[in-house]
């Protein structure tokens, strides 16, 4: 894995519009991996620990919020942000209780983004 | 009947009633059969007649006495009837043999059922199993002289109420909770019928001791005993209905309406959230890329890349978008149905016609065995898109490779069946009561809605689909819809 001097921010999104999306919004900032579901996460996280992970909930092979419990017992510190078309109070609670840092939902405003993945690649 | 019989004051008065009851007995076995090829969709008028005519025969011969009786007064008190003449033997051959074969149909009928259906012969197979075995026992085993207590009849009571009480209010629920309901209501009915026993015992020698046996008087006791008992059965009968299941059976009825349309209603709650929830997924997700692309538009215009980006990602997410709307549109309105006589397997081949590729690419086998004349009614371009959709899931589901079959045949009941079996990944348990649900899926492509337009136009056609599956093994389809002579 090349060496980058930018925080390493993990994308983990099915749909190739919203990778890219992401990638218009933070990629001068900062060095942007992608994972297409839950499983591939699972195995890029094995290799290396990013400052910040996104992650959509509605996604095929593993749940989005699966992948939260398993992450968080690999890497109980790694901020994760909650991104997700499913607006629901509930939800939202159970991904905070689960450990996340953020819950922001679809469609989201651009500076948003780039405000919360900046103040908690900070910490 | 059979009471009266046993307990007829002397000989001749019991020969008369039992000639009676046996009249009745012998003619409820074709009645039973005729019940059950009619409710099951069955075609057998031939077999039907041949019982009708043998049950005839044997009232007839009952009547101008060739059975011979032969009574026995035994243990119990009772009047018992002995086989002596042969025809009694040949009867009741006759009788059980109708019996068993029209039981037999009836747990045929279970297969090809849809599952409303089989729960409703479920119900009836065992009421009718309790009512057959009761009512046969107490009848043809004295005649071979196994002398069982006239008690024994009671338990023709559980029958009737069984399926009285499973259609009035448990109609789909579990046969044990039905079973123990229909026990208390039977047993409670049955101190009824101990007391117009007991009275007709009481009066029946009285009239003997005052004037003298004659038949009619026992006819005449029953009916005063059923008249002034009549007040008393109502009242007893509102105590159980009351104490037991809450209402009267008119009651009953509009309660299970109520329940009814209740459960629809809930349903459709359930279904418009579900709609909503997987539509404001489905709508976002491409609403967020198309709103980023065009918030950087005025930045980065000048880049190549993004610009080739633009245009396939933003386009590709409004006929996404586009396409979640048109799919939609068809399954809360679908257009109006062009109902023609159809030959199911021609439209089974021309659906298949069109999967040809996706099964030698996917390496899947076809089998088919069409009932060539197995005609439905229904429209060819609708049905078309149901049947694709169906296959689709079928070959999406065996992406290294499987068996496929696909069948339609013309059932009893005036339903086509037609099935699709694959030897898929299968569904779990847990998502089957979910997959007609729209924007339901667990696949990586598609937006959920192909089985809720399946399930749409099938019902609109007035048909049923079931799915049966099991993970590793694969899944079943079956369609039924209403078939056309």
């Amino acid at each position: 894995m090349p060496k980058s001097t930018k925080p390493v921010v993990l994308i983990c999104d099915d749909e190739e519009g919203i990778r890219e999306s992401f990638k218009l919004i933070l990629e001068d900032l900062y060095d942007l991996r992608f994972a297409n579901n839950g499983l591939e996460a699972l195995e890029l996280l094995k290799s290396f620990t990013p400052s910040l992970m996104l992650l959509d909930i509605k996604m095929p092979k593993m749940h989005g919020m699966e992948i939260l419990k398993r992450v968080k017992q690999l890497k109980p510190k790694l901020p994760i942000i909650i991104v997700t078309g499913y607006q629901s109070v509930e939800m939202a609670q159970e991904a905070l209780k689960l450990g996340a840092a953020d819950y922001i939902p679809k469609p989201f405003e651009t500076r948003q983004i780039q405000k919360v993945v900046a103040s908690l690649c900070r910490q | 009947m059979y009471l009266i019989a046993l307990a007829g004051p002397n000989k001749q008065s019991a020969e008369i009633y039992w000639a009676v009851a046996n009249s009745g007995g012998m003619i409820l076995a074709p009645a039973f059969l005729h019940f059950v090829i009619n409710f099951c969709g069955y075609k057998r008028p031939l077999v039907l007649k041949t019982a009708y005519a043998f049950a005839i025969v044997f009232v007839l011969l009952t009547m101008i006495g060739k059975m011979d009786f032969s009574l026995r007064f035994v243990k119990y008190g009772f009047y018992y009837a002995s086989a002596h003449a042969p025809l009694y033997h040949a009867e009741a051959m006759l009788w059980i043999l109708i019996v068993l074969y029209g039981h037999w149909l009836l747990f045929s009928a279970i297969k090809g059922a849809d599952r409303e259906k089989q729960i409703q012969i479920r119900y009836l197979a065992v009421a009718m199993l309790i009512g057959f075995v009761s009512g046969g026992t107490s009848h043809w085993l004295y005649v071979y002289r196994v002398d069982l207590h006239p008690a024994w009849n009671i338990f023709i009571a559980v029958y009737c109420l069984l399926v009285t009480y499973s259609i009035f209010r448990h109609k789909l629920l579990g046969l044990d909770f039905v079973i123990r309901k229909g026990l208390a209501y039977s047993l409670l009915l049955s101190i009824i019928t101990f007391f117009y026993f007991l009275v007709l015992v009481i009066l029946e020698n009285v009239f003997q001791k005052s004037v003298g046996y004659q038949p009619v008087y026992s006819i005449s006791v029953l009916a005063m005993a059923i008249l002034l008992g009549e007040p008393l059965r109502v009242k007893i009968q509102h105590i159980i209905d009351y104490s037991f299941f809450k209402g009267d059976v008119k009651s009953l009825s509009a309660e299970r309406e109520l329940l009814h349309n209740e459960i629809v209603k809930q349903d459709r709650m359930k279904a418009v959230a579900t709609l909503a929830a997987g539509m404001a997924h489905e709508i976002k997700n491409p609403l967020t890329s198309i709103k980023t692309f065009a918030e950087y538009l005025p930045i980065k215009y000048d880049d190549p890349e993004f610009r080739k980006k633009f245009s396939r990602i933003v386009v590709d997410e409004v006929d996404r978008v586009n396409n979640i709307v048109k799919q939609l549109l068809e399954f809360s309105k679908p257009s109006e149905l062009q109902v023609r006589p159809i030959l199911a397997s021609d439209l089974l081949d021309q659906t298949l016609s069109l999967l040809s590729n996706n099964l030698l690419e996917n390496g899947i086998e076809l089998t088919k065995h069409f009932d060539v004349y197995a005609m439905i009614q229904g429209d060819k371009n609708q049905l078309k898109q149901a049947f694709l959709n169906l296959l689709l899931n079928g070959t999406q589901s065996m992406k290294s490779g499987g068996n496929l079959t696909v069948s339609c045949v013309t059932q009893p009941n005036d339903l086509v069946r037609i099935s699709f079996v694959d030897s898929g990944c299968g569904i779990p348990k847990e998502n089957l009561p979910h997959i007609f649900d729209p924007f339901y899926t667990t696949r990586e492509e598609g937006t959920g809605l192909g089985l809720a337009i399946v399930h749409s136009i099938i019902t609109k056609h007035g048909g049923k689909i079931e799915i049966q599956s099991e993970v590793g093994k694969g899944t079943t389809v079956n369609v039924f819809l209403k078939s056309r002579d």
